[in-house]
């Protein structure tokens, strides 16, 4: 059971991380299209 | 009403080892797969370029909202997913995964879709992703499912939206070529069901969910799926006179759809289920196909030089 709460844990995480990468990256693509453009 | 025949112990048990591919279950994989292709097709016949990741980010909010639809039209129905044989896999009805937490799972996903949508395409395309999670939600789960045999029609509205959704991430408004893209999966959608419906009738009579094969017998039925392929054919020609699918998809569709009336008339003259079987098998092929087809002319815009 602890494994599988340390797994989810992980998952949340990873979930998490990869949402504020694409945040970012997208950031950075409507800037460089000039926001709001 | 809405509790499930588990025992205690064997749902606390079952609760403790809650998955992760239990809650993917939750998001309704097939269908989501079917959602997000039409999706994908709405954003690469519309006129215009979205950047690559905006793209992307597009479709993973079309998928995002969709599982978290499902997961929530789980959550309301699992008292009768527990009865239907078709359904009584599901993590809820098999207790292992806890009600609140997959409603909470699926708000989250719809919210998070949503604003992300909002904040990285626009807001029209936003307010059309929510718009169809919350009609799938109060309008065919909760309101029409059980009240009434045109539950999948006006439902059916709901699975439409992804290539409208598509289309204004792309152009940011709705166009007369969008709308009939809706206007197709909206007709396709009875015909599909009510096949569904015919050979697992019982299932739905046992669940007291008011099908129209239920409600109206099966004979109505098939009528009324012959209707609907009838009207699909001309609709499915419309694409290519508004300027978003050439002369291949037009002699394409127009081979699928005989086919799919053909399979209709089946229907109507077979007195076992056979022929709903095959056409429900057939309506999910008719239209991965139709929007396979519909992908022709953007690529050869993009590979073929025009």
């Amino acid at each position: 059971m602890e494994m599988r709460q340390r797994q989810r844990n992980w998952a949340v995480l990873l979930a998490l991380l990869g949402f504020a990468v694409l945040i970012y990256a997208i950031t950075i693509v409507k800037i460089h299209q000039g926001y709001g453009g | 009403m809405m509790d499930n025949s588990l025992s205690a112990p064997t749902r606390s048990a079952a609760l403790a080892g809650a998955r992760l591919g239990d809650y993917l279950e939750l998001a309704k994989p097939r269908v989501m797969m079917l959602v997000v292709f039409t999706g994908v097709v709405g954003l690469a016949v519309a006129p215009g370029a979205l950047h690559p990741l905006l793209a992307a980010t597009a479709i993973l909010c079309i998928a995002l909202a969709a599982g978290g639809s499902a997961a929530v039209n789980m959550w309301y129905d699992r008292d009768i997913d527990a009865v239907m044989t078709r359904t009584r896999r599901r993590p809820l009805p098999q207790g292992r995964v806890e009600p609140q937490a997959a409603l909470e799972f699926g708000i989250v996903l719809i919210f998070f879709a949503s604003l992300l949508m909002a904040v990285a395409i626009n807001a029209t395309a936003a307010a059309l992703l929510a718009g169809a999670a919350a009609f799938y939600i109060f309008v065919y789960t909760i309101w029409l499912k059980r009240r009434t045999p045109w539950n999948i029609v006006v439902g059916g509205a709901a699975g439409a939206f992804p290539p409208l959704i598509g289309w204004v991430a792309v152009t940011g408004q709705i166009d007369w070529p969008a709308v009939i893209l809706f206007l197709i999966v909206f007709c396709w959608t009875p015909p599909h069901f009510w096949a569904l419906a015919l050979y697992r009738n019982d299932d739905y009579r046992r669940a007291g969910i008011p099908m129209l094969p239920v409600v109206a017998g099966p004979r109505r039925t098939k009528i009324e799926m012959l209707i609907y392929t009838l009207i699909l054919f001309p609709l499915s020609l419309a694409p290519a006179y508004v300027g978003i699918a050439g002369p291949v998809y037009l002699g394409g569709v127009a081979v699928l759809g005989g086919l799919f009336i053909t399979c209709a008339v089946r229907v109507l003259l077979d007195s076992t289920h056979r022929a709903a079987r095959h056409m429900f098998g057939f309506s999910i092929l008719y239209l991965t196909l139709l929007f396979t087809l519909l992908l022709v002319q953007p690529a050869l815009k993009t590979w073929g030089g025009g």
